[in-house]
């Protein structure tokens, strides 16, 4: 009777070889399904900044579906969260750091300058990329490596929306009204140095509060004064309420400002609207065919008029696309660093637009628009290219 | 300068016209059913959303005022009469002060959930024409000719009806109204009613102006209270002049004040005048508190 060798068992062997084989598929399952990319969206859906902020929101889903249909970002399908700001600073911070508890990928928002003042040193001790919406010079100037903005500063659109009213409207004195947040504060300043400059009288230098529904004294200073131009300098809603009044006042000084010619403002503005003038960031009339159809599919999806807060979201989601791309990897504290100095151009990334060149300290430069109302419709009368 | 002032003042009055309508609603709710009703600014969000409501289904602007009118009246009127008033009042004026207040919350969140949180247009006039250097609008004259029409009408149902006459007799004395034979159920509905009626008159005589929000009213509420206050808060003449005063005096310390303390003006009467006449410009002394 021969006795066979007593050694390891058939399972006593399987046991290892099961055990490297798990190590193995834990250790390439994330290769094999990939993590999805959390994107955090604050934003104003409530409160005076509502009008922009549910835009913004929706132009930001509307991005991360059509990128998720098409795979995502290097296989990782993109999620997201959205947060409301209330249109309220303190509220923005709350929820930024309820957002950046989640360890998301990167934040998409707010819209307000005021918000992204108070939220932005979180994003920066995370290391958290924030793309946003804010236009007030002093976001991107305290060197914080996190932030970018998807349109232009204050300060890439003042200084021309001066010249025009100085050269083209023939404009000595200028009316300014502006809105007393963070928004219509560097707008202010910024406004005053450059009429200075430009040796244009600031004749009524009036502030509204964000929210404020009368406006009858302001019209009224400024009937009084007999302005060669009137600077806008509100949020939209009081845009609205502001040239209405104008408008009632009979009062027929050219009306050039921030976003006086937005889809919102024309919306609410109605026929008062009509003929104002803005210098600002690429907006949804920008004569390029890719921008009408984003354009088209977005009324198409939200039965809405898109603004230039839907397109700028719509983008930033396909900035993130271009960082994590250039990478190779997605990395949530890298982002930051691939994204600064990138050039994004519409052949490569789709989603962009228009040709983006993203500046050292968060500022993109994709040009400028010079645009009007004209029959309740934003329509462009020059489009001013980028510097680079 | 004359000009200006006189130009001021037609948009103070104008404004005023508006809180006035308001203030009268606060001030006939108080007479008749001891109701401090904080949700009174939302009362004109809700008349001026269901105007657009209407619109949008496909009616011309002429019926949908009167349709929304119909909606306020149940609502604002009726429902709000039956469902809280009624079983508050019984607890006492502050527990009926505090449910207005969530009322307020509650209608703001309703709106904002059917209709959104974004503002919308509100069709009104436009244009007027120049008496001198003054420039009179249409809007603000109609809002001012609305009002005026409002008032009076109102005053002499007050007063030369026997309908308005036992309203009178419930708000200064329910019991006594009684023993005469007053229906004092119905003179009280009848306050809620015309509530609802001025509510939405103010709805579409402000939204061309201050457009459709659901947040609109906290704002409008808050200065109509003020100067209902201003006026004397038993008193519909002392509603109207504390409106008609508090939107001057708001224009013209917007104008010539600091632009950051604007909204604080009404809040700044309405403390003067608890403070050091508490019964208002026209009120009379009550032991009532609130």
């Amino acid at each position: 009777m021969s006795r066979s060798r007593p050694g390891p068992s058939p399972y006593a062997l399987a046991l290892p070889a099961l055990a490297l084989a798990a190590i193995g598929l834990a250790t390439t399952a994330p290769k094999a399904m990939a993590q999805d990319l959390q994107i955090a969206i604050p934003a104003e859906l409530t409160g005076s900044g509502a009008s922009v902020g549910v835009l913004w929101r929706d132009g930001a889903e509307m991005a991360i579906d059509e990128l998720n249909a098409k795979g995502g970002i290097l296989g990782h399908k993109l999620t997201y969260t959205v947060y409301d700001t209330q249109t309220n600073p303190s509220v923005s911070r709350a929820v930024i750091q309820k957002a950046l508890d989640g360890h998301p990928y990167a934040v998409l928002g707010p819209v307000y300058s005021g918000s992204v003042m108070v939220d932005e040193p979180l994003t920066q001790k995370a290391g958290i990329t924030e793309i946003m919406g804010g236009v007030a010079d002093n976001l991107t100037a305290a060197g914080d490596p996190t932030i970018f903005r998807t349109t232009a500063a204050q300060s890439q659109v003042l200084m021309p929306a001066v010249i025009y009213m100085k050269d083209t409207l023939h404009a000595k004195r200028v009316a300014m009204i502006w809105v007393n947040d963070d928004y219509g504060i560097g707008g202010h300043k910024a406004m005053q140095a450059d009429l200075k400059k430009a040796g244009l009288q600031l004749v009524v230098d009036d502030s509204a509060e964000a929210g404020q529904i009368s406006f009858a004294p302001d019209i009224l200073k400024i009937r009084a004064a007999h302005p060669d131009a009137i600077f806008v300098y509100l949020h939209e809603e009081e845009n609205a309420r502001l040239m209405k009044g104008l408008k009632q006042q009979g009062i027929k000084s050219p009306i050039m400002g921030g976003t006086v010619t937005d889809q919102q403002t024309i919306k609410l503005a109605g026929g008062a609207a009509e003929g104002a003038l803005s210098i600002g960031g690429m907006d949804i009339s920008a004569p390029v065919p890719a921008v009408a159809a984003f354009h088209k599919r977005f009324l198409a999806r939200f039965h809405v008029e898109p603004d230039h807060n839907a397109l700028q979201a719509y983008m930033a989601v396909w900035m993130i696309k271009a960082g994590t791309e250039k990478m190779g990897k997605a990395d949530a504290k890298g982002l930051a660093a691939a994204l600064h100095g990138m050039t994004i151009t519409p052949d490569k990334q789709p989603g962009i637009l228009f040709p983006m060149h993203i500046l050292a300290n968060g500022d993109i430069d994709n040009g400028s628009l010079l645009t009007t109302v004209k029959g309740g419709q934003q329509v462009v009368l020059k489009v001013i290219p980028p510097a680079q | 300068m004359f000009w200006l002032l006189a130009q001021l003042l037609v948009a103070g009055l104008a404004i005023g016209a508006i809180y006035a309508l308001i203030a009268i609603g606060f001030s006939l709710l108080w007479q008749g059913a001891q109701t401090v009703n904080f949700a009174q600014g939302d009362f004109v969000s809700l008349p001026a959303f269901a105007i657009l409501g209407f619109t949008a289904l496909g009616l011309p602007l002429w019926l949908a005022i009167p349709a929304a009118l119909a909606v306020a009246v149940l609502v604002l009127g009726l429902l709000f009469k039956r469902v809280l008033v009624q079983p508050m009042l019984h607890h006492g004026v502050l527990q009926l002060a505090i449910a207005t207040m969530a009322l307020s919350i509650f209608l703001e969140n309703v709106l904002k959930d059917t209709g959104g949180a974004e503002a919308y247009p509100f069709p009104g006039l436009t244009g007027g024409f120049n008496l001198g250097a003054l420039f009179l609008d249409w809007q603000s004259l109609t809002v001012l000719a609305v009002t005026v029409v409002t008032v009076s009408a109102l005053n002499a149902f007050l007063s030369r009806t026997r309908t308005g006459r036992a309203m009178q007799a419930t708000a200064q004395n329910p019991s006594v109204a009684r023993l005469l034979g007053i229906d004092v159920e119905r003179m009280i509905m009848l306050t809620f009613v015309i509530n609802a009626v001025l509510v939405t008159l103010a709805a579409v005589l402000i939204s061309p102006v201050y457009l459709v929000k659901f947040d609109n009213g906290g704002q409008i509420g808050l200065t109509a209270f003020s100067a209902a206050i201003v006026g004397g808060f038993n008193q519909v003449r002392g509603a109207v002049v504390g409106g008609l005063l508090l939107g001057v005096v708001e224009t013209f310390a917007a104008t010539y004040g600091p632009d950051q303390y604007r909204t604080a003006v009404p809040m700044v009467l309405l403390i003067l005048f608890v403070l050091f006449r508490p019964h208002g410009l026209l009120g009379r002394r009550e032991e009532r508190r609130v």
